[in-house]
């Protein structure tokens, strides 16, 4: 609302018998239009000015620029079905019920490495913080959107209160400079999404940590121990800390066993 | 027959209950036949008589026809039959039974009769331009009497004082209102009202009120000047005051034909009276246009619509000083679906969009606005927008929406399609790889 209008509402609010209005000074075309708009009566005058000053706050509109943008969310590289049937299905689940079968289908989902399709995210959260078990399924559930989007809304956080959120997650400097235990937490985060990464990571740490830094961080690979980990921790036979030596032999063992089911 | 996805098919639901009903009809067995082509879809599904219902949707604009005995419309046989379609479930075969040849025939025999009519109705002279010209003087003496009393009865609030408007009764305002409605200016009656909702629209409702008062007054003022004013302009006044334009009045109007995007739709339920709202985008041309149609008591409309599809087709435009509103004329092809919003583009160039339609027309009270790129934030507790240049969109976006769009767009820039009333976006539809309704 322009500044001129809210000086006119002072009169208006008392009466024009007690305060007669003070008119405003207008340049350029508005000065004109107004000037072309006076009238004998000076409510009539008082009413047209203030409508010419609307519609001129209106269509004079200047766009201001706006505060911070949401958060971009993680590229998702988890694979969704995109099935109108299983959409329909899952849409219906998640507004009427039961929550067994919802529980059930998100764990069937996250068994094959799929999440839903962002548009049914925000039911689902809405459906889930009355819902225990589905919402321990959201926890679980592959992809990063919902985990994003839970992360915007105090309501929803509660899904992600065992683990740390989005935007930590995302947090390089956590991983970098952050206390040993959010440090291991970190990597666990990372190596239930994405185990190679965690590895890396920590190949990439380790020659640069102390014994027990080293000794604590390992253990966080034993968590979907793979063949594809036996190059690195064979490696990590030659560290100079028996502890670690043991606890890298101890996992290089499992992957071993892992890797020959026959035996 | 084009896709229409889930979400679209349940747009064209007449009320929840039909959707509700439909879901349940969404299985093979409930099914003794089903087919699809091109030109549309078919099937009998078993109701409880003997003798299933014969259901049928035609591609070209999804109009329905079921032999069940329903009068909602789509009825939930015609829902649950484009649903199964859209999700894929059972299977369609695709040679079209002669009932359903017979009644795409027959539609297509009537449109064209219908248009004929209305060319032939164009081109006719009006019936008797003296007796006309009469009936209009007597109904713009009626409606300039009561414009005169409102004029009185807001000049005496101003002259004693706004402040104790918020303690007098909601019948002060009911009766002021009821009195425009009975001069035939039901366009005054909806300001009243509307005057009386903003009392209680936060701290500053006195500059808001008088804003409102202050554009009454001009409206007031241009009913008086009625016969000096330009054709097109007369017509904004006479819709501004709610003298409702006959459908016929835009037979003189400007026709345009294009590929018309459906951005969205919106219906509005007042008591008894159903509106809907289709706002459309032209392809080729960038017009906008809006189809305004009532319903008397539930939601039948004569032709669906869809957000997220798009037809050719020619529409004429009422005459107004900046045209928008418009009826459809005959469609070209068959409805597709739409890959995104048609036009758009920055905040600031919307709001140049709207002054310009706001100098021609200051009464009009809606326009469209699409922003390609915009971008969600979360202001506080509620939800905003910015453009692609970063500026500010004032929006109101219900919560469900704003999470809906956030959802979908991950922050990312998306393109969305609103209504800009009173200084405020109320965004309508989303596009970002698909269409999302922001109202549900």
């Amino acid at each position: 609302m322009s500044s001129a209008l809210t000086q006119l509402a002072a009169p208006a609010l008392v009466g024009l018998t007690r305060k007669p209005p003070a008119w405003p000074l207008a340049a350029g075309g508005i000065g004109e239009l107004l000037t072309g708009m006076e009238s004998d009566e000076m409510e009539v005058r008082f009413l047209r000015t203030a409508g010419v000053l609307a519609l001129a706050g209106e269509a004079g509109l200047e766009p201001r620029t706006a505060s911070e943008a949401l958060p971009v969310a993680p590229a998702e590289e988890v694979r969704q079905p995109d099935t109108p049937r299983l959409r329909a299905a899952a849409a219906q689940l998640i507004s009427s019920g039961p929550a067994e079968v919802l529980t059930e289908l998100l764990e069937l989902l996250t068994e094959k490495g799929l999440t839903l399709p962002p548009g049914l995210l925000p039911a689902l959260l809405g459906c889930s913080t009355n819902k225990p078990a589905v919402r321990s399924a959201i926890g679980k559930m592959p992809g990063k959107r919902h985990r994003w989007l839970a992360s915007l809304n105090p309501e929803w956080k509660a899904i992600l209160s065992e683990e740390i959120t989005v935007a930590e997650y995302l947090d390089e400097r956590l991983w970098t400079d952050g206390s040993l235990p959010k440090r291991i937490a970190v990597l666990r985060q990372v190596r239930q999404r994405e185990p190679a990464r965690a590895r890396e990571l920590l190949a990439a740490a380790l020659p640069k940590e102390a014994a027990k830094e080293r000794s604590e961080m390992l253990p966080v690979l034993a968590a979907g121990l793979s063949p594809e980990d036996a190059v690195f921790l064979t490696s990590v036979l030659a560290d100079k800390s028996k502890g670690v030596r043991q606890i890298a032999a101890a996992m290089l063992s499992i992957c071993r066993r892992a890797n020959s089911p026959g035996e | 027959m084009p896709l229409l996805t889930v979400p679209q098919v349940l747009a064209l639901s007449p009320d929840d209950a039909s959707a509700k009903a439909a879901r349940g009809l969404v299985k093979p067995a409930k099914w003794v036949t089903l087919g699809a082509a091109e030109t549309g879809l078919w099937g009998e599904c078993q109701g409880s008589g003997a003798k299933p219902y014969q259901v049928m949707v035609d591609a070209s604009g999804f109009g329905t026809k079921c032999s069940c005995p329903s009068r909602k419309f789509p009825c939930k046989h015609g829902l649950a039959l484009m649903l199964m379609h859209a999700e894929g479930t059972g299977s369609f075969a695709g040679d079209p039974p002669v009932w359903f040849s017979e009644w795409l025939s027959g539609r297509k025999e009537r449109a064209e009769k219908q248009a004929a009519k209305k060319e032939a109705a164009a081109e006719a002279p009006p019936p008797d331009p003296a007796k006309a010209a009469k009936r209009q003087e007597a109904r713009l003496d009626r409606m300039r009497a009561g414009a005169s009393w409102l004029g009185l009865w807001m000049r005496d609030l101003v002259r004693e004082g706004l402040a104790d408007l918020p303690s007098r009764p909601s019948s002060f305002w009911r009766e002021t209102a009821a009195r425009m409605v009975d001069a035939q200016t039901p366009g005054l009656g909806r300001r009243v009202e509307e005057m009386e909702s903003l009392l209680y629209s936060g701290t500053d409702w006195p500059v808001k009120l008088l804003a409102a008062m202050g554009r009454t007054q001009l409206l007031l003022d241009a009913l008086e000047k009625f016969d000096a004013l330009p054709a097109g302009l007369q017509a904004d006044v006479r819709t501004a005051l709610g003298w409702a334009q006959e459908k016929d009045a835009a037979l003189t109007g400007e026709k345009v034909e294009d590929l018309w995007t459906v951005n969205a739709v919106v219906y509005e339920e007042n008591g008894p009276l159903h509106e809907r709202r289709v706002w459309l985008s032209g392809n080729r041309t960038g017009r906008a246009a809006l189809l305004l149609d009532f319903s008397h008591g539930g939601r039948k409309f004569e032709m669906p619509f869809v957000h997220g599809t798009q037809m050719e087709a020619a529409l004429t435009y009422f005459p107004a000083a900046a045209p928008l509103r418009a009826v459809p004329g005959e469609m070209k092809g068959p409805a597709a679906a739409a890959a995104g919003l048609a036009g758009g583009g920055s905040f600031g160039e919307a709001l140049e969009g709207i002054s310009g339609r706001m100098a021609a027309n200051p009464w009009l009270q809606r326009h469209p606005v699409a922003l390609r790129g915009a971008k969600v934030r979360r202001e506080g507790t509620a939800w905003g927008m910015q453009d692609s240049a970063g500026a500010d969109v004032p929006v109101r976006l219900p919560e469900a929406g704003g999470w809906m769009l956030a959802a979908v767009s991950g922050g990312e820039p998306v393109d969305v399609f609103g209504e800009w009333a009173g200084g405020v976006l109320y965004p309508l539809t989303a596009c970002c790889s698909g269409w999302i309704s922001l109202t549900d």
